[in-house]
């Protein structure tokens, strides 16, 4: 694989290609993430590093043990998320003190890291790591990006009533995908 | 199954339900046959793991409830995504990675995280009430992207609205933007009824 | 305790649902797999009639693995060929070349018991430029069809690729009749003859696609056609003795063909009548246009006589001069490129390029616009000197701009074929 090609993956997982915004995996966890942009930047790398263990031995397992009973795949492939979340939980609290909440384990367990790797499985193994490494840091971006703007105080009176909320919400995240479009190459 | 006490939807209210699903509700809403295709899929596995998390609540272990109704929920998923696969697959080529996917939602994963108690009637009406409401929300967002965006209903191409599509509508910013009009509308509806029941309450 | 207990739950709720998905397996799993074979069926049902169905065996011929096919005599341009399982017919799968990105294009199309087309789709269209052009009539034009396509349009204004298309569905059906999987059809005297007009008048053709409009016939005409480029006319006319195919070229002359494509001008005088004075009720004057830009070419040229042509080629007009007591032949030719152009070729005597010009040489509608980066007099003056024998088989090509340079390259080549047929005495 050449680095053009790493690059162009990197590029399209951030951007093009991006999850959250664009694919519409791991919205609804961006959605209701109101913590401040460090610790979303801390639960986005957690997520990253969940996305790459999991494919990591996904893959292999899809690979050598699934290709018969390709039913099987959501239910190993949940066993394993599972498993990694908890682990890198458990890890995290014991290295991140202060930065380790107990719903590292809702926020982990997303359709992201699931849907992932699902789409990982028609990918080579280097590809797969690249790509999960590429929609990690693209959903930490997103992540980042919407908790800052929530962080913005916002002229609720200028909002009509029904639109408060959610579906302002909706519109902004809207807005963000509708840049991400753009660049879509 | 974390609830409001006068609300049987997941997540206590329309809005907070929707925050959870707005994902799915966007992933599939771009063609009516999509939107179908998943509102079955969230019936039938929330009625299912309704009935066996709402069966197995007291014989679970407290430590292990997340996981193990996240497995049951999985499960339950995988079984619907098999017969869809056999009886409905043009559902299930339209929505690609999504159905499955939906295991791992923050609606799922709020849904499993139920304590227990709540008994096997309550756990299903809720479930059934949540299914039912995120359906119909689909299968609106679903008629005005695919109608409006595609000019067509269930595939078919309709002539007259040929000239006036807006082909924005069936791409990811057209998710948001129906997904938004449609839940201000629900709050619109909604917030009368509520005043009500808070001036009640008093 | 509580661990062993907590992961004996987790390990039966695992067990237990996978028991039950091999479970359905068996009731889904073929079920899942019919509806797999039938989405890869999809484009062959779409081009049969209902209640079509093909079975495991249904794949007759493949391009890929054409030895261990019994099929003999398949053109290249067949990909697949698939039997119907109830004896209705074939589904064929072609691939073509898109004429103006030359991309591959790929297309279904079956044939009936009786050897008529009943569907017909394009699978895979690259040609962007057909999106402009496109006639919503032409692919329908297949259907009923047998194996002449008598009815599919030969002239042009349709898409750009309908060439393409037309002749890889006569591949297929080809392919068909060969190996008597379905009966030929007849072609009509008239479907001949029409076929013969882009062979036998390049000059009315674009790409080997009859570039004509057609016109009111008149007396025993079946069809007349006029060349879009004002190069001349075809009339297919009836006599007694058969059909026949009469060319008039802008200059006034006719050559006369049977069906089997022999020149027969010398023994038809009537035919060579009635069809010079149908063309000349339609016929565009071409020499005041020429004088004129001869004239701006060659300020005070004098002695301008016309010259009489037997060509069928783009060259509409030709005419001798002199100047500074030289002579020359200026021939004017209407090519096509990306659109109708109008090309000057003058030579000397010894049939070298004396001057190139052209009325409009790059188009402000042209699809890669070429007009900022390309020096249009160096491009003309380039031409200078150049003779039959020593034109370059590149000579005047751009890049990206290969429709119009290669117009003025024929242009040039027809000019010089007249010149040899006047240096022949109009053989």
């Amino acid at each position: 694989m050449s680095a053009k090609v790493i690059f162009g993956i990197l590029l399209a997982g951030v951007l093009s290609n991006n999850y959250a915004m664009l694919q519409f995996l791991g919205t609804g966890t961006v959605l209701q993430n109101s913590r401040p942009a460090k610790q979303s930047l801390v639960l986005g790398l957690g997520t990253t590093v969940v996305m790459l263990l999991c494919t990591l031995i996904t893959w292999p397992i899809n690979t050598c043990v699934l290709a018969q009973a390709e039913y099987l795949q959501t239910m190993a492939f949940m066993v394993v998320l599972i498993a990694v979340v908890e682990l890198v939980h458990a890890l995290a609290c014991k290295v991140l003190d202060g930065f380790c909440h107990a719903d590292f384990v809702k926020f982990g367990i997303n359709s992201a890291v699931l849907g992932l790797c699902i789409q990982n499985t028609d990918l080579g193994l280097g590809e797969a790591l690249i790509t999960a490494l590429a929609v990690g840091i693209g959903f930490t971006l997103v992540l980042i990006l919407y908790s800052r703007l929530l962080e913005e105080q916002w002229d609720e009176e200028a909002i009509p009533a029904p639109f408060r909320g959610l579906p302002v919400s909706l519109l902004t995240a809207g807005m963000i995908a509708l840049a991400l479009m753009a660049l879509n190459f | 199954m974390k609830q409001n006490k006068t609300s049987y939807l997941v997540g206590g209210s329309p809005a907070a339900l929707l925050t959870l699903a707005a994902a799915f509700v966007m992933a599939s809403s771009a063609d009516l046959r999509a939107a179908v295709g998943m509102s079955v899929m969230v019936i039938a596995s929330m009625l299912l793991s309704a009935i066996v998390m709402g069966a197995l609540g007291r014989c679970i272990p407290d430590g292990v409830r997340l996981p193990a109704n996240l497995l049951i929920i999985t499960g339950c998923v995988s079984l619907i995504h098999m017969l869809m696969q056999a009886h409905f697959p043009v559902a299930v080529n339209l929505l690609g990675v999504y159905l499955a996917a939906l295991a791992a939602s923050p609606m799922m994963v709020q849904n499993a995280e139920g304590d227990g108690e709540a008994g096997l009637g309550m756990t299903v009406r809720t479930a059934l009430t949540t299914a039912l409401f995120l359906a119909t929300v689909m299968i609106v967002c679903a008629l005005i992207r695919e109608a409006l965006g595609s000019a067509s209903i269930w595939g078919h191409s309709i002539a007259f609205l040929e000239p006036v599509k807006v082909p924005i509508l069936s791409g990811a910013f057209g998710g948001y933007l129906v997904t938004a009009i449609v839940m201000a509308v629900i709050n619109a509806v909604a917030a009368p009824r509520q005043t009500e029941k808070e001036e009640d309450g008093k | 305790m509580k661990v062993l207990k907590s992961a004996l739950c987790l390990i039966l709720i695992v067990a237990v649902f996978s028991l039950a998905m091999f479970g359905l397996n068996f009731y889904t799993g073929p079920l899942a797999e019919a509806n797999q074979a039938g989405s890869a069926l999809a484009p062959l049902l779409a081009v049969m009639p209902d209640g079509a169905a093909f079975g495991g065996d249904a794949l007759i011929y493949d391009a890929q693995d054409a030895a261990s096919s019994a099929l003999t005599d398949v053109g290249e341009e067949v990909l697949r060929i698939y039997r119907e399982a109830n004896g209705n017919g074939y589904a064929i799968q072609c691939q073509t070349i898109g004429n103006y990105t030359g991309d591959p294009m790929e297309l279904t199309f079956g044939v009936d018991a009786e050897g008529k087309v009943c569907g017909i789709q394009v699978d895979n269209y690259t040609d962007s430029i057909d999106a402009r052009t496109q006639d919503e009539n032409f692919l329908p034009s297949f259907l009923g069809q047998d194996s002449t396509l008598a009815e599919v349009s030969l002239v042009a204004g349709c898409t750009f690729s309908s060439s393409s298309i037309r002749n890889a569905v006569l591949a297929g059906m080809e392919a068909l009749t060969a190996n008597n999987l379905v009966s030929a059809g007849v072609k009509s005297p008239a479907q001949i003859l029409t076929e013969l007009i882009p062979e036998v008048a390049p000059g009315m053709a674009q790409g080997g696609v009859l570039k004509a409009t057609e016109i009111t016939p008149s007396g025993s005409m079946e069809a007349a056609y006029q060349a879009d480029n004002g190069t001349g006319f075809a009339f297919i006319i009836d006599e007694a003795s058969g059909s026949f195919l009469t060319m008039v070229n802008a200059m006034g002359g006719c050559a006369v063909y049977d069906v089997d494509g022999n020149d027969v001008t010398g023994s038809h005088d009537a035919l060579v009548q009635e069809a010079r004075t149908a063309a000349a009720a339609n016929q565009q004057d071409f020499a005041e246009a020429c004088q004129s830009k001869l004239q701006r070419m060659y300020e005070g040229a004098a002695d301008i006589n016309p010259v009489e042509l037997n060509t069928f080629s783009t060259v509409v007009y030709a005419a001798g001069f002199r100047f500074e007591n030289t002579d020359y032949t200026i021939f004017y030719c209407r090519p096509t490129g990306f659109d109708q152009m109008d090309v000057y070729v003058v030579l000397d005597t010894a049939g070298a390029i004396a001057k190139v010009d052209a009325k409009q040489l790059f188009f402000d509608t042209d699809y890669f616009p070429v007009d900022d980066t390309v020096d249009q007099p160096a491009y003309k003056a380039g031409f200078a000197g150049m003779t039959a024998d020593s034109f370059p088989a590149d000579a005047g090509v751009i890049s990206g701009a290969t429709m119009t340079s290669n117009a003025v390259r024929l242009a040039i080549a027809d000019a010089f074929a007249a010149f040899s047929q006047l240096q022949n005495g109009g053989e």
